[in-house]
């Protein structure tokens, strides 16, 4: 990773991002994608998502016209080291931003892309929210692809919701018995040492400290579901609001998923207690039987019934997330809406 | 081998390549080469020749047909 070039071709190179760089990406960013992006306007953000203090440069690459300068594409990424230099399980590669400026060079594209297949050698990649081309590109290279299933719980004790359209009753699944061994309570810090997952990605203490309770854009909670007081599993929640309506979004998890089988009253109790519409948690590689039986319904989104996913702006529409990664072995994976960098704020307040 | 080549490339990018030579096959010269029509091709060229391309040779074909008949050579 020391070479400034990872591609020195005919009529373009590509080369990491460096700080001197970053106005030309932006603006690149402004031009190509939308000037109200944050990556178009907030340095600030993009040193906070893909700045590598290690290196002193920014996981993006760029490709450049050679006889102009000119950007013409870029790719961005997060590694597992990104949110925690001591991990020596450094084997993922998020792919989070992949733009290419039209018309460009045929394939400037792919050769992004293939850069950092050579940057992540033979380690995993993936990537959350990519689009339907993209998500072509990817089926193409043999990534598994699918769309994460959206998953929500409404508080039973509201009788209409202003958040989440036609709603109706048949959405309830009633759970059994409430009576159980399982509590849903905030994480302390010690938590995160004890909950275990076989899980591929390898999420660390450091990991969740640094991405989530360190985030300056969000304010997130980490909540733990113990048994008999031992800690699970772990989820972390935040919450997006419209007009006073709230809604508690489940956006990372870590542990065992069984034991969400018994949460039904503890997710009520915290509905009600944050005066919030529902809770909603896109995932993929959970059981939704798991879930089914925890009270949540599938939003299966074919149907009018609407579970909002953009709060900035508000929009009351579903919204589709795909996803797409490429392993090197067969084992169990899963993804949420946190993984990658998916889950970052659409407006940064001023002086961010 | 080349000419079964050409016969896919002619396809998915619905353009009569006869006139141009091995090295003029290159996206510079042909605009519809873009990401995703590589990737059509590349799938079009693991069916018909029964091969599943790496990553990395899916990436140096990318250069035009010389460089796919060189890769080719490998998975013979």
């Amino acid at each position: 990773m020391s070479r400034s070039y990872f591609h020195d071709l005919e009529d373009y190179i590509i080369q990491l991002a460096q700080e001197e760089m970053i106005g030309d990406f932006m603006q690149f960013i402004a031009l190509n994608l939308n000037k109200n992006n944050p990556l178009a306007h907030s340095k600030e953000f993009i040193d906070k998502q893909f700045y590598n203090k290690s290196r002193h440069n920014y996981n993006i690459l760029l490709a450049r016209e050679k006889q102009s300068g000119e950007i013409i594409g870029i790719i961005a990424f997060v590694d597992s080291a990104f949110y925690d230099n001591a991990s020596d399980k450094n084997n993922f590669v998020w792919l989070t931003n992949w733009l290419v400026k039209k018309p460009a060079y045929p394939t400037v594209g792919l050769s992004l892309l293939d850069s950092v297949f050579k940057y992540a050698q033979k380690i995993n990649i993936g990537t959350v929210g990519n689009n339907e081309i993209a998500g072509a590109i990817y089926k193409a290279m043999r990534f598994t692809t699918g769309q994460l299933l959206q998953f929500f719980m409404v508080n039973r004790q509201m009788d209409c919701f202003s958040l989440i359209q036609n709603y109706k009753e048949s959405y309830k699944t009633l759970p059994g018995s409430s009576a159980c061994p399982y509590d849903l309570c905030i994480a302390k810090p010690s938590d995160l040492d004890a909950i275990h997952n076989d899980n591929i990605i390898i999420k660390t203490k450091a990991y969740f400290i640094n991405k989530y309770y360190k985030n300056p854009f969000y304010k997130y909670t980490l909540y733990v579901v113990r048994k008999e007081g031992r800690p699970q599993c772990l989820l972390v929640m935040r919450t997006d609001s419209y007009e006073g309506a709230r809604a508690l979004r489940i956006v990372d998890f870590w542990g065992s998923p069984d034991c969400l089988r018994h949460v039904h009253p503890a997710f009520q109790q915290l509905l009600v207690e944050q005066s919030a519409e529902y809770v909603d948690f896109y995932c993929h590689g959970i059981d939704p039987e798991i879930l089914m039986q925890a009270g949540f319904s599938q939003n299966t989104m074919d149907t009018n019934l609407v579970v909002p996913c953009y709060f900035e702006p508000f929009c009351p529409v579903n919204v589709k997330i795909n996803f797409a990664y490429k392993l090197q072995g067969n084992q169990h994976f899963t993804v949420f809406k946190g993984d990658g960098d998916r889950d970052f704020p659409r407006i940064i307040k001023k002086g961010l | 081998m080349e000419e079964k080549i050409r016969e896919i490339m002619q396809v998915v990018f619905d353009q009569d390549l006869s006139e141009f030579t091995v090295e003029d096959i290159a996206p510079k010269n042909l605009p519809q080469w873009d990401s995703l029509a590589h990737l059509n091709l590349i799938t079009s060229l693991e069916q018909v020749l029964e091969v599943e391309f790496e990553l990395d040779d899916m990436a140096t074909m990318m250069e035009g047909l010389a460089s796919i008949l060189k890769t080719l050579e490998k998975y013979q």
